[in-house]
């Protein structure tokens, strides 16, 4: 859960305070959750909700020059070696929150577009678009990959 | 490694591996957990500074010419005819409304939320009594519900009872305004949970239409309408990029970005103001030390004139602004740093004339549409 909250945030610290969040909202619905089966389901989607809720308190705070860290595919955060790596995650945090988040799912989690859709509450058919939306962006934005760059 | 698929999969693992298992700290239920936090904070709306806000209005009624001038540069006066300012200032406060009779700095009413619930912003109600405000629930851990209400003031300054002008549960206000006159009202709210992300909508005696947006981690906290209601300036996530957007109240599309035109070259600001007639917008920037507050034309983007210069320190800086119902009048809170104290400037749009209002907080933030003339 830290992992997915920390592709669609950026920095360590942030991921676990919205991951600690997703298992306080789970440790309070406990007593009322008529399916335990879903709960991975249910953190993911918490999680999710709770890094759209980052980056709204961010873009309100933008005037603040907000203290998290840098990310962590940035150069200045040195967490990630290869040029080829920070450039397609610089890339992928210039796309629509939407398609950065179902990029995530689809790409790191390998989950399928039902499972996407069931998650984000939103049609196959959107999950699906919006995957060809995305990386028809990211195409067009990022160099061919080259070999030992 | 040849396709975008197998890019993206291998940067992913990469910054997955940048979490070792073994340095993630244990769960932690706190005795008072984030539940005591209200939305407002999820927001980031920092309501424990402004709770404490007291706003000192003192005034000094000569206006003076304005030349960009640093905030911080003593303002002489000169021989310049005192002109009436709005009657009131609203400040919004979360739990309440404090209303200041401007010409003294006195309060003079607090206009209470309603039980369970907190302001988000006070806006203009499109006569010089009626005022419109949005709220939502005070806790995190009650069902999102937009409030948006319409309240009138006395000439004491005392208000009538809020009136409900729309609800929508499931959603979170996070603006509201009104097109001079005060037969029509736009507002806007964003989805808690699914998609899309929010919507815009107006309503009032030119009907009722939506627009939805759903790019981007974004949603607008402000709106201002032309006297007309024919075009509402707003910024949003828009394209590739926050942008400046003037939504044309007429177009029958669904989404906010198609209904609306990019003001490219308009720096892009948290709060707008337009004028009456829908050819100037003004907004605030910050650009080599310095934030700007200046008016711009819609149609060709270009900056027409500076109304307010003050230094801005690397922190940040904060500023937002809002008309009068005639909007002659543009009041504009600004701060060098947003821990640093913001002040309340009026601007009489028609002279030229710009009047400081000092505020007296050293944690005063003015985000999103907490001020109204």
């Amino acid at each position: 859960m830290i992992r997915l909250a920390l592709m669609l945030t950026g920095d360590r610290a942030t991921a676990e305070d919205v991951v600690q969040d997703a298992f306080l909202g789970l440790y309070r619905r406990w007593p009322t959750l008529d399916d335990t089966d879903g709960v991975v389901s249910y953190l993911r989607t918490s999680v999710i909700n709770g890094c759209r809720s980052v980056h709204r308190s961010r873009r309100i705070a933008w005037l603040r020059r907000p203290s998290h860290d840098p990310p962590v595919w940035s150069a200045e955060a040195a967490a990630i070696a290869g040029e080829d790596r920070r450039e397609v995650l610089a890339a992928v945090v210039g796309l629509p929150r939407r398609q950065r988040e179902i990029l995530a799912l689809r790409f790191y989690l390998d989950m399928s577009d039902s499972e996407i859709a069931a998650i984000l509450k939103i049609s196959r058919g959107t999950v699906s678009s919006t995957v060809s939306r995305a990386l028809a962006t990211l195409a067009g934005q990022l160099s061919p990959h080259e070999e030992n760059r | 490694m040849n396709t975008l698929e197998d890019r993206l999969r291998d940067a992913y693992r990469a910054v997955a591996d940048t979490v070792d298992p073994a340095t993630i700290p244990d769960l932690a239920v706190p005795a008072e957990p984030r539940a005591a936090l209200s939305r407002r904070m999820r927001f980031v709306i920092p309501l424990a500074a402004a709770a404490a806000v007291t706003v000192v209005v003192t005034m000094s009624t000569l206006f003076v010419g304005m030349s960009p001038r640093l905030h911080t540069r003593t303002v002489k006066a000169r021989a310049v005819p005192a002109v009436s300012v709005p009657e009131f200032t609203l400040v919004d406060q979360g739990s309440s409304l404090k209303v200041y009779n401007t010409s003294t700095g006195a309060r003079v009413a607090t206009v209470t939320a309603p039980a369970g619930l907190q302001f988000e912003g006070v806006a203009s109600g499109g006569t010089s009594q009626t005022f419109l405000a949005d709220a939502n629930p005070a806790s995190t851990t009650a069902p999102c519900h937009a409030y948006f209400y319409r309240f009138e003031l006395a000439a004491s300054g005392k208000p009538s009872a809020l009136t409900l002008l729309r609800s929508i549960a499931g959603s979170a206000a996070t603006a509201v305004a009104a097109i001079p006159g005060g037969k029509t009202y736009t507002y806007s709210a964003v989805h808690c949970v699914t998609a899309p992300n929010g919507l815009i909508g107006i309503s009032g005696q030119a009907g009722n239409h939506t627009w939805a947006y759903d790019q981007g981690d974004d949603y607008t906290f402000s709106l201002a309408a032309t006297a007309d209601g024919d075009t509402l300036a707003l910024s949003l996530f828009a394209g590739s990029d926050w942008s400046d957007l003037l939504l044309n109240t007429h177009s029958s599309a669904a989404t906010v970005d198609k209904a609306s035109r990019i003001l490219p070259t308009v720096p892009y600001a948290q709060t707008l103001a337009i004028s009456p007639d829908g050819r100037t917008l003004y907004a605030c920037a910050s650009s080599g030390g310095t934030g700007t507050l200046a008016a711009y034309s819609t149609a060709t983007g270009a900056q027409i004139r500076v109304l307010h210069q003050w230094p801005v320190h690397s922190r940040g800086f904060a500023c937002q602004i809002s008309t009068d119902p005639t909007g002659r009048f543009l009041l504009a809170a600004v701060a060098s740093n947003i821990q640093q104290p913001s002040t309340l400037i009026g601007f009489d749009l028609r002279t030229g004339a710009s009047l400081t209002l000092p505020v007296d907080h050293p944690a005063l933030h003015f985000q999103g549409s907490q001020l109204a003339w």
